[in-house]
């Protein structure tokens, strides 16, 4: 049976653009201290039997927690597998709920769920799980420690479950690229009514643009020169606005084209407003040829061209903030994103899909582990952990109203960011602490602009 | 075919005055052109421009060593350049004076290269008519009357092609006065 | 695939155009107005920033339905074409000496991703020594970067060749872009009677650009310029290589089309002047072209079987047209306002002297270099080429190559 096919009428015409809330589950801040079980116990069958909480906390070592529970999916495996259709999707809330009264308790729904989010009720030999208490869960207002949050993401559910990935299978990227998991998400939000300019890059080197005869992308897209993007797609984009054909005109681009080599065709592309969406990808370097320095790589770190030795220790000069440079252009639209908050991401692209203007400028954080020196498994964390540092700030700038999007109130220190991270490994403690120092005036800056 | 070298200061209009003669030929049905001598643009320094003019094709596309005219829009440039280096045929020299014709000493104070002489005070006529002292215009008329080459009327309907509109009519008031006041006398009957 | 030039004979061709006076920069501008451009980008630069300014005010006047793209630099210039290009503009810069350099790596591509793009060079040496004049070094250095190289020898040739260089670059056998090269100064500032061809003649000769071979269009989406290996590449090379040598037959057709309508033609690739019993020879290119004909006028007066034979395209470089022009010369002198670094000696003359290789009984062949930063070549210079060229073709000594003007020193 299909999946179309298993969801009903009104559930069909849920997969179009709609919010939706779920449960964020933060197994870093989770103690294990249950009070979440004891409180969906509580409300759900009116007992502290914890066998009838419908969230569980899982233990996977010593003194590690995960809350567990439904993610509300926007494509739910439970709802496909179900042989009696007892399992629906709310069309407005979104939220997956069982009916009783169709429940043969199969438990078929609890074997399909990759999330541990069904649970089997022997007391009444049906399942049972997550609501979302009618729109305001007890489990989160009884949590101490934030593991748990009423998050909206559905967008992302959507945008990822319901898009084509308009890049095909196969991109030969590093293990762990994060600038692959980017245009993917990139080019699902963006949808197929792009021109898309790829120039010599790592996404251009993975074969996105093509190999031969074969191509990467599914969208018109071509291979620009590392220092033209915007003026080539300048042209593109005139044109087409003089004959009416309307398109959003996408430059995706590293670091090196965009902060060096290329700067000198952005900043002119800005300062006419041309109306193109002009994303950067930062890796801090370039990656592609084998990490050599540029503009974007941080004080500190190494590369091959800033070598650690008896002389030199790493990149001696700052990096160039190019979103702010960019907001200096006073173009209408100007932000900060990493794949660490995707949703974050996705509101910003669609902000500038809206923008009419001018110029739109996204400076994507983007931790690579071939050049930087951690773990291929990290790229997320290292993304997060940079925004929890504060060391690379999510913030926007629209049509000059500078706005950070995500207050960190309790900034980590930002040597903890700088230990996930193999080309700072040699920085001393005089070293780190100056980073920090320079880390806070910035951050300063960026705040002053917010009160502006 | 006719060659003519202009003699201006950066900012007299010289070259353009060398444009709207080349377009008042072309009016006359005949072919021309023109082209400055190449070189850094300033204001008050020493330029030149030359034309030449033909009833057939014009194919040369050098300068013009060997002028049949030269035209001096600025006074001060006897003493500094060369101006009459060269001329051949007809031999004539258009002038802008202060001075009538009268009070310069005539031959004497010409080169044995000049035969003929128009002088007009281009300055004043520009002054009076157009309010600077711009005199590539009224030299144009001066150099119509002293040579009889092109005709006036031919000079003034190309200013419209070069010329800010707002200027026109006090540039074709210059001309036309110059074309009245210039004084025309032969040094030498060949 | 040679035909004599029939200027400004046929009052009878349909395309009489209104005559005025112009410089060779608006001719170019014309030109490009005629051609109906629609994505224009250009960048000032000596001695074609009146060009800019032209085509600027045709723009701003509503005379040219175009977007001009006030680019910051010569780079983004051709960049912005290259956009438009491929989304199925008609598209039109100029440059000129350091912006050429500056425009080098777009340049290149240009016609290795097959755009029929025109672009005008007023022409400009390369520095240093500093300078802004005259010469053919800017054009002459990318003359294997595998464009089409048309160079003209007036104003009215400017702005006829813009409007031809289209047709030729949009045909579906070429596809390849076409630089329109104008002497720097000598076209550029240069006034001179131009007739204006009338735009409903030019629109039947030149219809819409259609790009049938490649597009970006989010309807028909497409990658342009995939990493290419190997094989594969080579073909690329290959087609390309094939497409420059089927131009020279386009070249030729699309000027005596030109000539059908308006009046005028150009020769195609080559035009030969005064050429039928010539025993001696003078090969030229660019504006020098028109001196060298009164040069050869006067040498004829005297009673010289003088002839002339002027080069309009460099490239694709037409050798058997060349050769068979100077079949019948004893000697050949070629005049080049460029260098051959390496060679001492200009690019023309080692290119023709390569064009004989092989020929039976090929002419001899001297060099003469004039025309370097603006310096003048005068009737004089010509007088003594054409003197050195005699003796070559008398069996007397002379030298190889000679530099004109600096002789006396």
């Amino acid at each position: 049976m299909s999946v179309a096919s298993a969801l009903e009428p009104e559930v069909r015409a849920q997969t179009t653009r709609k919010a939706q809330r779920i449960l964020g589950l933060y197994d870093k801040r989770c103690t294990g201290c249950r009070s979440c079980e004891l409180a969906c116990a509580a409300a759900k069958s009116g007992t502290y039997d914890l066998s009838q909480s419908r969230i569980r906390v899982v233990s996977s070592s010593v003194n590690s927690f995960s809350p567990v529970t439904c993610l509300q999916c926007a494509r739910p495996r439970c709802l496909e597998v179900c042989p009696t259709g007892a399992i629906v999707k709310n069309a407005d809330t979104g939220i997956v709920s069982v009916r009783e009264e169709k429940c043969v308790g199969c438990a078929m729904c609890a074997l399909a769920c990759p999330y541990g989010g069904m649970h089997y009720s022997s007391r009444d030999a049906k399942v049972t799980k997550c609501d979302f208490c009618d729109g305001d869960p007890e489990c989160v207002k009884a949590c101490a420690t934030g593991a748990l949050e009423d998050v909206n993401v559905v967008p992302l559910v959507d945008t990822l479950y319901d898009r084509e990935d308009l890049v095909s299978p196969g991109l030969s990227a590093c293990l762990g690229c994060n600038a692959e998991l980017l245009v993917r998400f990139t080019l699902k939000t963006l949808g197929r009514n792009v021109v898309f300019a790829s120039g010599p890059s790592c996404i251009a080197g993975t074969g996105f643009v093509g190999y031969g005869p074969t191509t990467g992308a599914k969208v018109p897209t071509y291979h620009s020169l590392l220092d033209n993007y915007a003026s080539m797609i300048t042209g593109t984009k005139r044109y087409y606005d003089q004959i009416g054909k309307e398109f959003h005109a996408v430059c995706f681009a590293g670091d090196g084209g965009t902060a060096d080599v290329g700067f000198q065709s952005l900043s002119a592309a800005a300062e006419r407003g041309e109306n193109i969406i002009y994303i950067c990808y930062d890796n801090e370097g370039y990656m592609n040829t084998g990490i050599q320095r540029s503009g974007t790589t941080p004080r500190g770190a190494w590369t091959t061209t800033t070598p650690v030795g008896a002389q030199r220790r790493g990149k001696p000069q700052h990096k160039k903030d190019v979103a702010l440079i960019m907001a200096m252009h006073d173009i209408p639209y100007v932000a900060t994103a990493n794949a660490a908050y995707l949703d974050d991401y996705y509101a910003k692209l669609k902000r500038a899909m809206e923008i009419k203007d001018g110029l739109s400028y996204i400076h994507l954080f983007s931790p690579c582990p071939t050049g930087w020196r951690f773990p291929t498994d990290k790229t997320i964390e290292v993304s997060r952990m940079a925004v929890e540092t504060n060391f690379f700030p999510l913030w926007e700038a629209d049509h000059g109203k500078f706005k950070i999007n995500r207050e960190v109130p309790f900034p980590k220190p930002v040597e903890q960011y700088l230990r996930l991270v193999g080309k700072y490994s040699h920085l001393n403690r005089a070293e780190i602490d100056e980073i920090q120092r320079d880390l806070d005036r910035r951050y300063k800056r960026l705040v002053a602009l917010t009160e502006m | 075919m006719k060659e003519i070298r202009l003699h201006g200061r950066g900012g007299q209009g010289a070259v353009i005055a060398s444009q709207i003669l080349v377009n008042a030929f072309v009016i006359e049905g005949k072919y021309g052109n023109s082209m400055p001598f190449f070189g850094f643009e300033r204001r008050g320094a020493p330029l030149s421009a030359f034309v030449r003019f033909d009833d057939r094709p014009i194919r040369e596309k050098t300068q013009v060593y060997s002028p049949d005219c030269v035209i001096v829009v600025d006074p001060t440039l006897r003493s500094a350049v060369k101006v009459f280096d060269g001329l051949k045929g007809e031999r004539i020299a258009v002038l802008n004076d202060r001075k009538a014709i009268d009070q310069i000493d005539l031959p004497e104070s010409m080169p044995e290269s000049v035969n003929k002489v128009g002088i007009v005070d281009a300055t004043k006529i520009a002054i009076e008519c157009i309010g600077v002292p711009i005199t590539n215009t009224s030299m144009l008329g001066a150099f119509a009357a002293t040579t009889g080459w092109v005709k006036l009327d031919s000079i003034v309907r190309s200013f419209e092609l070069f010329l800010n509109p707002k200027l026109l009519e006090g540039n074709v008031k210059a001309a036309r006065a110059a074309y009245e006041a210039v004084q025309v006398r032969e040094l030498v009957t060949l | 695939m040679v035909t004599e030039q029939v200027k400004h004979t046929s009052n009878a061709a349909r395309g009489v155009g209104k005559v005025t006076v112009m410089d060779g920069n608006k001719a170019a501008a014309y030109g490009a107005l005629l051609s109906r451009v629609q994505v224009l980008a250009a960048y000032p630069i000596t001695p074609q920033t009146p060009l800019v300014e032209y085509l600027s005010q045709f723009v701003a006047d509503g005379a040219l339905k175009a977007d001009f793209v006030e680019v910051e630099s010569e780079h983004s210039s051709l960049s912005v074409l290259h956009g438009a290009s491929l989304a199925g503009a008609r598209t039109f810069t100029a440059t000129s000496g350091q912006g050429l350099a500056l425009m080098y790596e777009p340049y290149n591509r240009t016609p290795t991703i097959r755009l029929p793009i025109v672009m005008g060079i007023a022409t400009r040496d390369g520095i240093s020594p500093q300078c802004v004049w005259g010469g053919h070094q800017d054009a002459i250095n990318v003359r294997d970067a595998g464009w089409i190289q048309l160079f003209v020898e007036d104003n009215q040739e400017i702005l006829d060749t813009v409007i031809m260089a289209y047709k030729i670059a949009e045909h579906p056998d070429v596809l390849l872009p076409v630089n329109v090269c104008y002497d720097g100064f000598y076209l550029s500032h240069m006034a001179d009677r131009v007739e204006i061809p009338p735009q409903e003649i030019v629109d039947e000769f030149l219809p819409p650009y259609r790009p049938t071979h490649q597009i970006l269009d989010p309807d028909n989406p497409m990658s342009i310029d995939p990493l290419t290996p190997n094989e594969l590449f080579m073909e690329y090379r290959y087609k390309h290589l094939q497409a420059l040598q089927r131009a020279k037959q386009v070249i030729a057709d699309v000027d005596q089309e030109f000539a059908s309508l308006f009046g005028r033609g150009y020769g195609g690739l080559i035009e030969k002047y005064r050429m039928d019993d010539a025993e001696i020879a003078i090969v030229g290119i660019g504006s020098p072209v028109g001196t060298a004909r009164v040069a050869v006028d006067r040498a004829r007066d005297e009673g010289k079987k003088i002839g002339l034979v002027k080069v309009r395209a460099l490239r694709p470089f037409p050798r058997e047209e060349l050769v068979e022009a100077l079949r019948n010369v004893r000697s050949v002198g070629v005049m080049d306002k460029n260098v051959c670094f390496g060679w001492g000696t200009g690019v023309l003359f080692m290119e023709l002297r390569s064009a004989m290789l092989g020929v039976p009984k090929p002419p001899a062949t001297v060099g003469f270099i004039d025309g370097l930063g603006g310096s003048d070549i005068t009737m004089e210079h010509y007088a003594r080429a054409i003197a050195i060229v005699d003796d070559s073709a008398n069996g007397l000594a002379h030298q190889e190559i000679t530099w004109l003007g600096l002789e006396e020193e």
